[in-house]
């Protein structure tokens, strides 16, 4: 792996994370205060904490986005060169149109979050929607969806995904490793017994939404044939993420039917920390497997798709080369018999 | 409040920074690749001069990042005019000049419209 392939997973990785702690912070910020209403919320120093360093590593990937860019683009890892090809970058390609919307979307997160610091609650919610919504959208329109046109179907359905997700993932680490625990230390069983009922019930809004765009994506990256999912590396790995998934979903039952559907109590408060601790748990694995899954080569490349067929086309020539960081990521699935370099 | 079940865990210093880690590893970059389908005069054959050099790619270019060059047996480049991206962006032209007899090879460079991945690769065609 190149240096600049590293970076380039590792900035991603980071904006990734940085995107599902805002996320998590926020919804979980609100809840708090719909657990608490007309009085000031009680909640942990820690979700403030998380919230600014998530929003700073979200700046901070944006400000490096298109260097990083430039250096996949160009091949080299020239600091001044790259830097000298941003402009470029910036007023015509794919990757500067997406950076733009970001930027608004960066700008106005930060914004909204100063404005609430001074004003409280009177900033409304909605700029923090409009946000994150606008980043989801950014990344739906930087994968493999935005191949099919802006606004298409794939690339619909990865925004509505990533946003289901964020929420999903963020509310519940953030719930389970941070807010709940100190319900249940500083506050009383009745009080994590409300925020357990609004988690369990925005969850169960969501979920569809996971559900519906996760098999339409799949069903794509599988090419509409099911052998891949046991023929294909990446087909077992989304096993073991499907696996994973009803695991967080049963833990996730358990917390609705065996704690917030029933009178609350301390132990039913206990149980429901414990609970929904292991569902963050469960989550942070999920999350490790789809990031595992993204950088596999899809089930596509061995059916009879499109780039299965280029393989072919690579396969058919004894001296054709195919080299770049990126290949040498999907090497082993892509290009069994090819001669990388 | 009369319990106190994870007191200990969410004090422990190591609870967040070890989520974090794990959420870096959780990189969710999903690479797009620019990959040749069929490539004109194909790779390995032997064909009459040709004017010019054509490939089609899986996805959208990057036009302004994407090239195509052809070299001769001594690796001098021969091409004397830039590729042409097409109007889908998924075609790439290269045009010719009069080629003599010869081995020659096609270095091209793809660069991904949608998220920026470079791909590069040669192939070699006869000259009859």
């Amino acid at each position: 792996m190149g240096p600049i392939l590293a970076l380039t997973i590792l900035f991603a990785a980071l904006s990734d994370a940085a995107y599902v702690g805002v996320t998590g912070c926020l919804v979980a910020i609100r809840w708090l205060a719909d657990t608490f209403p007309g009085t000031n919320p009680v909640r942990p120093p820690s979700i403030v904490r998380l919230y600014r360093a998530s929003l700073a590593a979200l700046i901070l990937c944006h400000i490096v986005r298109p260097w990083l860019a430039a250096a996949s683009m160009s091949g080299s890892s020239g600091f001044t060169s790259n830097l000298a090809l941003i402009p470029t970058i910036l007023s015509s390609t794919h990757v500067g149109r997406v950076w733009y919307v970001n930027s608004f979307a960066v700008a106005a997160l930060l914004v909204a979050t100063l404005l609430r610091m001074r004003a409280g609650r009177r900033v409304a919610d909605w700029p923090f929607v409009l946000a994150l919504i606008l980043m989801a959208l950014a990344k739906a329109a930087s994968g493999h969806p935005a191949a099919a046109g802006d606004f298409s179907l794939p690339e619909i359905s990865m925004l509505l995904h990533y946003l289901s997700i964020a929420v999903w993932s963020g509310v519940i680490i953030v719930s389970g490793l941070l807010i709940l625990p100190y319900l249940a230390e500083f506050s009383d069983p009745n009080t994590v017994w409300r925020y357990g009922r609004i988690l369990s019930r925005t969850i169960t809004w969501i979920l569809p939404v996971i559900l519906l765009s996760g098999v339409f994506i799949s069903y794509r990256e599988l090419n509409g044939k099911l052998n891949g999912l046991w023929l294909s590396g990446w087909g077992k790995i989304l096993i073991a993420k499907l696996i994973l998934v009803t695991l967080a979903l049963t833990l996730g039952a358990l917390t609705r039917f065996r704690c917030v559907q029933c009178p609350p109590t301390n132990r039913r408060a206990a149980l429901m920390v414990r609970l929904v601790r292991a569902e963050a748990a469960v989550m942070i694995v999920i999350l490790c497997v789809s990031g595992l899954l993204a950088n596999t080569a899809p089930a596509v490349d061995l059916a009879s798709g499109r780039a299965g067929d280029s393989n072919k086309a690579i396969r058919s020539s004894e001296t054709a080369n195919v080299s770049g960081d990126q290949a040498r990521v999907r090497s082993s699935s892509t290009w069994p018999l090819g001669s990388l370099k | 409040m009369s319990f106190r079940p994870f007191q200990s865990f969410t004090r422990t210093p190591l609870a967040l920074p070890l989520t974090f880690v794990a959420l870096v590893i959780a990189s969710q970059t999903a690479f797009a690749h620019s990959e040749p389908v069929s490539m004109t005069p194909a790779a390995n054959a032997a064909v009459v001069a040709p004017a010019n050099v054509v490939i089609h790619f899986s996805e959208e270019l990057e036009p302004k990042f994407s090239s195509m060059t052809l070299a001769d047996t001594g690796g001098k480049t021969v091409s004397k005019q830039p590729s042409v991206v097409s109007k889908d962006a998924k075609t790439m032209t290269l045009p010719l000049p009069a080629l003599k007899p010869g081995i020659y090879t096609v270095k091209w460079v793809s660069v991904a419209a949608d998220d920026a991945h470079r791909l590069e690769g040669n192939y070699k065609f006869t000259v009859k």
